[in-house]
């Protein structure tokens, strides 16, 4: 992946979590899984998103 | 002299082809561009049409969901209020039929931003075409006139 691609995600997870912030506590998450959408927990969608933002990180340095 | 002189000139000409190409590549770029970002647009304009009338239908309402190759399954509109949106990175959330009415607004209004930002960069590339094509027939005159 390129370097401009990699800051382009980065900061489009950043944003996701930004917006997921905002919602209210009782409203339904959704992970997509490729073809499906799972369930999750928002908790869990931030903790996913986290983790993908870490290992972009990690990937970048 | 006037040889050396005649040989500048087509090394300018040639430049302004590839110049000139160049830029119409760009517009070509450009348009395509612009022909995704309306897509796009058409595409929200059509999910405003689907929220809105769902809405007015209600809940209980039968309905179909393709699945693909032309099939479709029957399901039954539970709440018409509930939309699931996409919010990018794979993350996916139940908005209310306003709030994904405002997002999708947004979404439209930024699209169009951009695609008045690439309508600018269209109209530059073409005067800049519109003037390479001037001086390719200027060029081009100069050069015949050298050569008689």
């Amino acid at each position: 992946m390129e370097k401009d691609e990699k800051q382009l995600k980065k900061i489009q997870i950043q944003e996701t979590l930004r917006l997921l912030n905002s919602l209210p506590d009782n409203r339904r998450v959704y992970y997509n899984t490729g073809v499906l959408l799972v369930e999750v927990t928002k908790e869990e969608a931030k903790k996913l998103l986290q983790e993908e933002l870490e290992a972009l990180e990690e990937a970048q340095q | 002299m006037a040889k050396k002189e005649v040989k500048e000139k087509k090394v300018t000409m040639e430049e302004l082809n590839r110049e000139l190409k160049g830029y119409i590549a760009q517009i070509e770029a450009l348009r395509a561009e612009i022909a995704i970002i309306d897509e796009n647009i058409a595409t929200y304009r059509t999910v405003i049409k689907t929220i809105n009338n769902l809405r007015d239908l209600g809940k209980g309402k039968n309905i179909l969901i393709p699945i693909g190759a032309g099939a479709q399954i029957e399901a039954k509109i539970e709440n018409p209020d509930r939309v699931v949106v996409s919010m990018g990175s794979g993350i996916s959330a139940e908005l209310t039929a306003e709030e994904a009415l405002t997002q999708i607004a947004k979404e439209i209004a930024s699209l169009q931003a951009l695609r008045r930002t690439l309508e600018e960069a269209v109209a530059e590339a073409y005067a800049k075409t519109e003037e390479l094509l001037q001086k390719t027939r200027e060029l081009g005159q100069e050069e015949g006139k050298a050569s008689k």
